[in-house]
């Protein structure tokens, strides 16, 4: 009996603990593999959802000799929610959408300026999305980024997440994942940003960017930062890693280029005569990767000093005018300085602070650059 | 005179850690105060100070008798009052692991099989969990020890692969609601921390230390929840409360170079640790039972406790396993005292009172 039992428990096991793919769901072939997922309001207030999906039949076969596609497909659906729309394309397409595999939620313009909070609960609540795609913003329709297609064997969804994760060493890019964007949303002393992507070219073959970063007031999409606006908004809230800037030489070079190659930015809210104010520090460590010149020099210590300078003036002027854009002009926290006073001084916050956005205009900032050159490159004479 | 198995003190410590620990990494903002995510640090510190305040009758229980557990204590006043006591503590026991087992099928019916049945789920772990019992406690000792070393090895892991992540913006001022919050949701722990009884039910089965171990079961429960909420908070700010089961969703965050998908990692050993959790209290209630009633019945007891267990988690969950998630804290505060206070007290004077007055029973 022991020996039967030996032998029965075994195949027990194997039969209830290794039993594959479930049959009854599909085989992976036969679901909607979502790589990217568009919104966009439509005028009687429901939803049209655009999916960047899988071509599973490319994927899983691609040396049939049959002729399946292109390796994505885009599909549009409508309903009064997004979970409707999204179980109207399991309808439409008889495949059961996985959205595990989502790299990217976009949200169409004009839906980002009407407010896009009503649009996260099914992304924040569905167990199969992770919180950490990344959301993005189409310069028009979101139909119109997700269905773009980049030539017939490119996952765009791949190059969308590729272009954003481009943060890593373009200071003038930015990226944001779903859990940042909800962090910031619905903060009373924080602005959400998000990244304003364009698709532009052929049909076949189009090429997308980013065009610049959407600054948001409450879930509205309100105005914009540019180029090095977004690095200024990267360095003040320390999050640039990256990045390549032009200085203006005087002495030497008519240009030098600088990358940053490591850079820190130290930010001390403090109350002074009842005041807020923050001192802000950016420590900058860059390397010279070019420098234009019609007089060739050597590169000595008076050169590296004047560069360094002129780093400081330039980054040091950036700042402030992103600081005056966003505080003074627009009474909007982009750079989350409101969580960081009141992380510090919440006792002066409850007592005297109301509504944050209201304070930012008086608020006064100080911004200190230092700028340290550790490498000039191979060339020791400007050629 | 048939010989009580024994297990070293620090395995007895592994497994109530771990035990701890799966109701901490459980913990769901379901039915819980809305609070900053600054006031989780100052509730750890409270709820540690409730926990010894709740832990008061076993300072006493190991002081005047640290070799017998209530049932036998009990037994000093009279035969009857020791079964009425062993039978509370059984259902105590048995409705905690009912509560165990009803999070971990919350946990698999929501995060990780949300469109299936959780039924066969909850059938294989209470067998699983049955067979596990009837093997005994050094069997279970031994278990806890290996589970707390994954448990651990994993999570160092999962906070490693994060650390990067971590941005000090995402943490809100302590105490900005004043220290009510906190008081709160440290009473709210320290009343889901079986462990006490479970520890005062294992001293006759205990080799070593016991003040020691019980003392380094604080303090690394302390530690771990300290840890525990830095690292969800740090990284996933205001988001983490969103969430049913905030700190797995930790887990999403943590990458390492092409490593990803730590959740897969940490459900894992949170299904280990609520094996060996349910495993330990069946072991109680089984225990118990046998104390007071027929000690050959261990495998019945086992086997009518796990499936009382199973039915109610699938046939009555609404009824029974949810009571945790809806009833008021002070209800479980007092429910919870009876069990950790009121009773042990009642054994422990009059049976200090029966032995007249003697220090070591």
């Amino acid at each position: 009996m022991r020996r039967v039992r030996k032998i029965l428990l075994p195949i027990f096991l194997i039969c209830i603990l290794f039993s594959g793919c479930d049959f009854s769901s599909g085989e992976l072939k036969n679901r909607l593999i979502v790589q990217a997922v568009g919104i966009d309001r439509k005028a009687d207030g429901g939803v049209r959802v655009t999916l960047q999906t899988l071509n599973t039949q490319m994927t899983g076969n691609p040396n049939s000799g049959a002729n399946p596609g292109d390796i994505v497909n885009s599909l549009s659906v409508e309903g009064a929610t997004i979970a409707e729309a999204i179980s109207d394309a399991a309808k439409i397409v008889g495949k059961m959408p996985l959205l595990s595999q989502n790299r990217l939620l976009v949200f169409g313009r004009s839906t980002a300026e009407q407010g896009i909070h009503g649009y996260l609960d099914y992304f924040v609540r569905n167990v199969q999305n992770r919180a950490t795609v990344l959301v993005a913003i189409s310069d028009t329709t979101a139909e119109e980024l997700v269905s773009a297609k980049m030539g017939e064997s490119v996952l765009a969804a791949d190059s969308m997440e590729d272009i954003l994760q481009a943060e890593r060493f373009d200071s003038n890019v930015l990226s944001r994942e779903l859990y940042n964007l909800i962090n910031t949303l619905d903060s009373n002393t924080a602005d959400s940003v998000l990244p304003i992507l364009r698709v532009s070219g052929e049909q076949e073959e189009s090429k997308i960017q980013m065009l610049c970063v959407g600054v948001f007031e409450k879930d509205c999409l309100r105005y914009e930062l540019q180029d090095e606006e977004i690095t200024a908004l990267l360095l003040l809230s320390n999050e640039a890693r990256s990045g390549v800037f032009t200085v203006q030489n005087t002495a030497f070079a008519s240009e030098t280029v600088l990358r940053i190659k490591k850079c820190h930015t130290r930010i001390k809210p403090a109350v002074e005569n009842g005041k807020i104010s923050f001192h802000i520090q950016v420590n900058l460590r860059l390397d010279v990767i070019e420098n234009k010149t019609d007089t060739p020099f050597s590169v000595n210590e008076a050169y590296i000093i004047e560069t360094q300078n002129q780093a400081e003036i330039y980054m040091t002027e950036r700042l402030n005018q992103t600081l005056f854009k966003c505080l003074c002009a627009q009474q909007s926290d982009p750079f989350c300085f409101g969580m960081r006073f009141l992380r510090l001084h919440p006792r002066f916050y409850k007592a005297n602070i109301t509504d944050w956005k209201a304070v930012l205009p008086s608020v006064q900032y100080q911004v200190e650059t230092k700028a340290e050159i550790n490498r000039v490159g191979n060339g020791m004479e400007n050629l | 005179m048939h010989s009580v198995p024994k297990i070293s003190v620090w395995q007895l410590f592994a497994v109530l850690l771990l035990s701890r620990l799966l109701t901490l990494l459980t913990y769901t903002t379901l039915g819980a105060e809305a609070m900053q995510n600054g006031d989780y640090f100052p509730s750890a510190v409270i709820s540690v100070l409730f926990i010894l305040l709740f832990s008061v009758m076993l300072f006493v229980q190991m002081r005047w008798f640290p070799q017998y557990d209530l049932v036998d204590i009990a037994y000093y006043t009279s035969p009857i009052f020791s079964k009425i006591i062993s039978v509370l503590y059984a259902i105590f026991f048995l409705f905690t692991a009912l509560e165990t087992l009803a999070r971990l099928e919350l946990f698999v019916s929501t995060v990780i099989f949300p469109s299936r049945q959780s039924a066969f789920l909850v059938i294989i772990c209470v067998v699983a969990a049955c067979y596990a019992a009837s093997l005994g406690v050094e069997a279970l000792g031994r278990t806890g020890a290996i589970s707390l070393g994954l448990f651990v090895a994993v999570f160092l892991f999962i906070m490693l692969a994060m650390a990067d992540k971590i941005d000090f913006i995402n943490f809100s001022p302590l105490l900005y609601d004043g220290v009510s919050p906190s008081l709160s949701a440290g009473l709210a722990a320290a009343t889901r921390s079986a462990e006490i009884m479970m520890f005062s039910a294992m001293l006759p089965q205990v080799t070593g230390n016991t003040k020691k171990a019980y003392g380094a079961w604080l303090v690394a429960f302390l530690g771990s929840s300290l840890a525990v909420f830095f690292f969800v908070f740090g990284g996933l700010g205001y988001f983490a409360l969103t969430q049913l089961f905030p700190i797995h969703a930790i887990a999403v965050l943590s990458e390492l170079s092409v490593f990803q998908r730590f959740d897969v990692l940490l459900t894992g050993i949170w299904i280990l640790s609520a094996f060996v959790k349910i495993s330990f209290l069946l072991y109680l209630v089984s225990a118990h039972l046998q104390k007071s009633f027929r000690p050959e019945w261990k495998t019945r007891y086992l086997a009518v406790s796990g499936i009382l267990i199973a039915v109610v988690q699938i046939f009555f969950a609404k009824n029974f396993s949810d009571y945790f998630y809806t009833v008021g804290l002070w209800q479980r505060t007092v429910f919870f005292a009876v069990f950790a206070v009121a009773l042990p007290a009642i054994v422990l004077f009059a049976a200090r009172k029966k032995r007249g007055g003697n220090q070591n029973a």
